[in-house]
This record gives C-alpha cells, sequence and structure tokens, in this order.
C-alpha cells in the first residue's frame, strides 16, 4: 500500500516519541501484569500455608461444618462480624475471616486479619481465635502492574494509576503510527524474519512481527487503561450532556436495617447464586455492612468453561437476608447488552475468558508486549548512534535507562521473591524486633524499591553494554535460586505441603533463567562483534564520562 | 532526528496539531457520546447505557487524536476541529432544548 512520503515521516517522529516517552513504563506494566494473572500462585509460593495438624486432605470441607462455624463465632463474636467477614468455602478447613484493623479495599500493608477456626477437641464446640498481619504479595504485585511502581496518591486515586494512564494514550499513538508506517512494506515483510542480515534487522523484524501479529490485544489494553485510570474523570465530562436526567438510576432508600444474628442459613444463601446460574459455582462469600440498611454479600462465582468478568471469577451481589440479586451483578439473561459489552471490556482486559488457557495466553502476550517496548527502544537506540557516527551523551542517558529500569525491575520482582520467601519460612518476621522485618508486606516493599535504584544506579556507572550483560546474569542466577529455596524450606520445615503445590512457579522460574541465561550469551557475543560506534561496543564509556572510552579498546 | 531542513508541511507544528487533538478532539468525542445516549439505541435511564456512554468517549477521542498529524498545519487542525466542536454543540443543545 502507498504512503504518502511527509505522512510516513511524521508517523514516524511521532512513533519514535511516543515510544520512547512511554516505553518503559509500559514495559513495567506489561510483564507485572503478566505475573498477576498468577499473582494467587506467586503469594502461595512466597508464603507457604502450614498445614493444620498434619491435614492433608485437600478436599473442601462440607457445608455442615462451615455452618457450625459461622453459627458458634456468630453467638461468641457477633460484633466482630458485623462489619463483615469473608468465607472462602475452597479451604479444606473451615475458616472465617474478618478485619480487625484495616480494610479490603485500600492497599494498608499493616491489615490485621483475625480469623476463627474450630476447635475439634472442645464440646460444646469452641472456636480458636487467631490475629496476623495480612499478606499482601499479591496485592503489591497488582500495584506494580498498575502503578509502574510510582508511589503517592492524586485525591483518592494513586498517582501511578494517573501516569499510566497517560501512557496508555501515547501507546495507543505508538500503535497506529508504527502501523501506518509498516503499511507500505507490510506485504512483503510480513513474516519475514532476517537473521542473516545482521541484528539490528532481525530486532526490527521481531518488533514488527510481535507488534502486528498481538495488535488487537494491544488496542484493547490501551483502551481499557485509559478507561481504568480516568473512568471518574469521564463521568464527570459526561454530566453536562444529562442535563436534568441522572446518570444512574437510583432506588428507593432501605428504611429497614438488619441484625447479624437472623442471617440466613449458608445453604439457602447458595441456594440463591446457584439458581441465578447454574452453570457457576459459588466458592467465596464477602459479606459487608451486615447491620446496615445495606448490607451486601458479594458472592465469587467460578466457571471454568466460561468467560468471566472479574481478575478469577464473575460477582453476584446479593442481599443476605432478602436474598435479592443486586445491580452490578454480571447477567446471563438476554437483553442487557450495553451491560454485557462493558462487562465484556473488562474481562478482555484480564484475559478471564477462557479459563486457565487464557491466562497463560495473556501471560504469553504480556511478555510480548515488554518485548514489544524494549526492543523498540533498542531499535531507536540503534538508529539514533549509526546515524551520528557517534554515541552521544542523551544516546547514552537513554540506553542506561532501558536498560536499568527494564532489567532492575525484573531483577527487584525476583530477589524480592527470594528473599521474601527465606525471610518469612525462616520464622525471622515473628520474632525480630522493628516494622521492617515483623511485617513481611515492608520487607517487600524495601526490597523491590532498594535493589530496582541499586541496578539503575550501577548501570549508569557501568553503562548500559556492561550492565545489560551483568543484569542478565544476575537474572538467571536468581530465577534459577527461587527453586532452591522451596528446596531448602521443605528441608527445614517438613510440615509445609506448599512445596508440591506451586511447583508450577519453580519449574517457570527455571524456564526464565534458561531464557536469560541465553539472553545474556547473546549479549555477550554481539558486544564483541560490535562496531567500534556502536553503543555496545564494550566495554561501554560509563555516562559520565566519555574520554575513558575512546582509551580503551574493544573486546 | 528529523532536522529541520528535511521536515515538511506535516510535520511541522506537531505541538498546535497534538494540542488540537488532545483539546478540540476530547469535546468533539464527549458531544459525539451525548448524542448516543439521547439519541442512539436504548434508554437513557438505563445504567448500563451510562458505562457504555463512557466507555464510548476513549475510542473516538483516540481515533481523533491519532489523525490529527494529518492535517497540514496546526492551524488547519485547530480550524477544521474547532469549527465541528462547535457546530456539533449548537447542534446538540439546540436539538435539546427543542425537546
Amino acid at each position: 500500500m502507498k504512503v504518502r512520503a511527509d505522512i510516513l515521516r511524521t508517523y514516524q517522529s511521532l512513533h519514535t516519541w511516543t515510544g520512547i516517552c512511554a516505553g518503559l513504563l509500559l514495559f513495567i506494566g506489561f510483564y507485572a501484569g503478566s505475573l498477576t494473572m498468577f499473582k494467587h500462585q506467586l503469594q502461595q509460593w512466597i508464603t507457604p500455608t502450614v498445614s493444620v495438624a498434619g491435614d492433608h486432605n485437600p478436599m473442601p470441607a462440607p457445608l455442615r461444618d462451615w455452618q457450625t462455624l459461622l453459627d458458634t463465632t456468630l453467638q461468641q463474636q457477633a460484633l466482630a462480624l458485623q462489619a463483615g467477614f469473608t468465607l472462602d468455602l475452597r479451604e479444606s478447613a473451615p475458616v472465617i475471616r474478618w478485619y480487625s484493623q484495616g480494610n479490603a479495599r485500600e492497599l494498608r500493608l499493616d491489615n490485621q486479619l483475625s480469623e476463627a477456626r474450630l476447635n475439634a477437641s472442645s464440646q460444646p464446640q469452641q472456636i480458636v481465635l487467631q490475629q496476623h498481619t495480612e499478606n499482601r504479595f499479591a496485592d503489591l504485585l497488582d500495584y506494580l502492574h498498575r502503578s509502574a511502581g510510582i508511589g503517592g496518591e492524586i485525591g483518592h486515586d494513586q498517582a501511578g494509576v494517573y501516569v499510566l494512564g497517560i501512557a496508555a494514550v501515547l501507546y495507543f499513538l505508538a500503535l497506529v503510527s508504527g502501523v501506518v508506517i509498516l503499511l507500505p512494506t507490510l506485504t512483503k515483510t510480513f513474516f519475514a524474519l532476517r537473521t542473516s542480515k545482521g541484528s539490528s534487522r532481525f530486532w526490527l523484524d521481531s518488533h514488527n512481527l510481535v507488534g502486528i501479529a498481538s495488535l488487537p490485544f494491544h488496542l484493547i489494553i490501551a483502551w481499557t487503561v485509559i478507561v481504568f485510570a480516568f473512568h471518574d474523570l469521564i463521568y464527570d465530562g459526561l454530566t453536562p450532556f444529562y442535563g436534568d436526567t441522572p446518570m444512574f438510576a437510583q432506588g428507593e432508600p432501605p428504611r429497614q436495617s438488619y441484625d447479624v444474628a437472623s442471617l440466613p442459613p449458608l445453604a439457602q444463601q447458595l441456594a440463591a447464586a446457584q439458581a441465578y446460574s447454574p452453570a457457576h459455582k459459588p466458592v467465596h462469600l464477602s459479606y459487608m455492612r451486615l447491620n446496615s440498611r445495606s448490607p451486601v454479600v458479594i458472592i465469587q462465582m467460578l466457571n471454568p468453561d466460561g468467560m468471566v468478568r472479574g481478575p478469577d471469577a464473575d460477582y453476584l451481589y446479593m442481599h443476605p437476608y432478602t436474598l435479592e440479586i443486586q445491580p452490578f451483578t454480571f447477567s446471563n439473561q438476554p437483553g442487557a447488552d450495553y451491560g454485557k459489552t462493558v462487562m465484556g471490556l473488562f474481562a478482555l482486559h484480564y484475559g478471564s475468558y477462557a479459563g486457565d488457557w487464557g491466562r497463560w495466553g495473556y501471560f504469553v502476550m504480556g511478555l510480548f508486549g515488554a518485548f514489544l517496548f524494549y526492543s523498540g527502544n533498542l531499535l531507536w537506540l540503534d538508529k539514533r548512534s549509526q546515524k551520528q557516527q557517534q554515541v552521544s551523551r542523551s544516546t547514552r542517558v537513554m540506553a542506561a535507562l532501558t536498560v536499568g529500569v527494564s532489567l532492575g525491575s525484573m531483577l527487584a520482582v525476583v530477589l524480592t521473591l527470594l528473599s521474601g520467601k527465606l525471610l518469612g519460612g525462616n520464622g525471622l518476621s515473628e520474632n525480630l524486633p522493628g516494622a521492617l522485618l515483623s511485617n513481611l508486606n515492608y520487607a517487600y516493599l524495601v526490597s523491590y524499591y532498594s535493589v530496582f535504584v541499586v541496578f539503575v544506579v550501577w548501570t549508569f556507572w557501568q553503562g548500559a553494554a556492561r550492565a545489560a550483560y551483568q543484569g542478565l546474569l544476575l537474572l538467571t542466577v536468581s530465577c534459577a535460586a527461587l527453586p532452591f529455596a522451596s528446596l531448602y524450606l521443605q528441608w527445614r520445615q517438613p510440615d509445609l505441603y506448599a512445596f508440591s503445590s506451586t511447583a508450577g512457579v519453580d519449574l517457570m522460574a527455571l524456564l526464565f533463567a534458561t531464557i536469560f541465561a541465553f539472553a545474556a550469551y547473546k549479549t555477550q557475543q554481539r558486544q564483541h562483534k560490535a562496531a567500534l560506534h556502536s553503543l555496545w561496543s564494550l566495554p561501554a564509556a560509563p555516562v559520565h564520562s566519555a574520554v575513558t572510552s575512546s582509551l580503551e579498546s574493544p573486546g | 532526528m528529523t532536522r529541520s531542513n528535511r521536515s515538511t508541511p506535516t510535520q511541522k507544528d506537531w505541538l498546535q496539531k497534538t494540542l488540537a487533538g488532545v483539546f478540540a478532539g476530547l469535546a468533539i468525542a464527549f458531544v459525539c457520546v451525548g448524542f448516543f445516549v439521547w439519541y442512539g439505541p436504548g434508554s437513557i435511564e438505563s445504567g448500563d447505557k451510562t458505562q457504555f456512554a463512557m466507555w464510548l468517549v476513549t475510542p473516538f477521542w483516540l481515533v481523533i487524536l491519532a489523525g490529527v498529524y494529518l492535517f497540514p498545519s496546526g492551524r488547519r487542525a485547530w480550524l477544521v476541529l474547532g469549527s465541528i466542536t462547535v457546530l456539533l454543540y449548537c447542534s446538540f443543545f439546540l436539538l435539546r432544548s427543542l425537546a
């Protein structure tokens, strides 16, 4: 297809600058997003559960045990349960959890979670109460995905979410302009992966191939990220067009308030949920505001064979006393097409419409997305240093940022997994004074940010070429260390059954260690072959002095 | 990257074009969705339609923003997008006041 030359050049610049501005933020968003596909498995890996009294029964507990626990807890702890509590019916031993400090909505690291279990030996039934700090590794990973690690708040929103929202606008422009500049050669070179014309050509071909092949995925992600970030502002912008018409119909305010003691039996509640959608399986109940006029129970409904509209499940909102289905519940009924479309868009972002296959697919596509941004930056750097016949200061800075931020962020996550598992597993968290070690959530944060900052600084000091090789080596070693941490803990505490249940994480860590090792090898090879005026010629000069580079000889 | 002597009419005033795309483009996206919520299929009273309308603003805006660089100049971009904005807002509020 022919495109006018000046239009091509315009969109070439647009592609370059939007990519350079947003690429690194998006890199973190994408690879961390891939990890969030399996955040529960990772959380389970980093904080293995100690099995209760030799109970290795993976079967969920029968419903009557849950009812007994609920009745007993309601008798003895009614006050604590008023604000809300959760039941996860998948667990093998019934347990009721509630927040004795904090809540589920905000990302607070010092939430205290209370747990009530049945004391099997006592008659009449007694409950055992435990309190501990809620481990939020999965939520922190999610936070990294949504904010690229940028802290701070604007109003009641996280600032990093807005920043990624803006990055997503640039990302959309980069996608469109990338397609435009490919149009003239698209049909000729789409499947061409030329290895013989030098590594630059190979990088360009794979950048184009990945970009075009996963374009629909990327368009959806760009759209949903912008909406997730700015939905409140867009609603505000739409208000004038509605005039006096309310944007959302408001029902009659309820008059009656309820009491937690009169909660209907669980079996009745679950039957009501099941009747709403027989294809789903209710697995998790989360009660809120039980003594108020607007109590609600949010029931997570699994449907492994169908689309779910949340990250893991469909959400059914029910009145826990009258068992009425509330607004915002997913709909399988005919009609309500607008609502279904919107719900579908959520599922398209979460990759939750095709069970585990969909999750693995999104995991891979997210990593390819990260590759797109990393390769895009490298291509620009190469082209720039070739054009200028030297490696200018700005090129060096951008190269150091690219390598430092991308590899540094991944290295920080892997080392946090490693240190978090060892810290938690050794029981260090119980005994040591100070907020840092007594609360693993803080330890995760300190670990992530310190590794990240140190590696970025290291990259600027060492130069991108050297740090890229070292970073990939470090990633190889630390990924390979993850399974050994599992083995070590298993040896120390044989009652942890979690090793086998998260062996998948260990296997993936080994796979990634192999990939990083291969990348390190290729990086080293490229450095040996690199031309004098290439960014990759070794030893690359540190950013702070361009003089030393001319004194040392390459390779 | 692009030296000034090589730049062509389309490349000049990228800032003006971007601003036109961001602001006029957003205004146009909102009024288009305004037409949709009143005259598109389904009742305006339905909360589902409101949610869908909110989702719809972004793609309208992004398409305008991505296309704005095709204008030969920033002035032209502002002129065309600005007059479309004025035209659409006038007709929207005129229609609403008649209804």
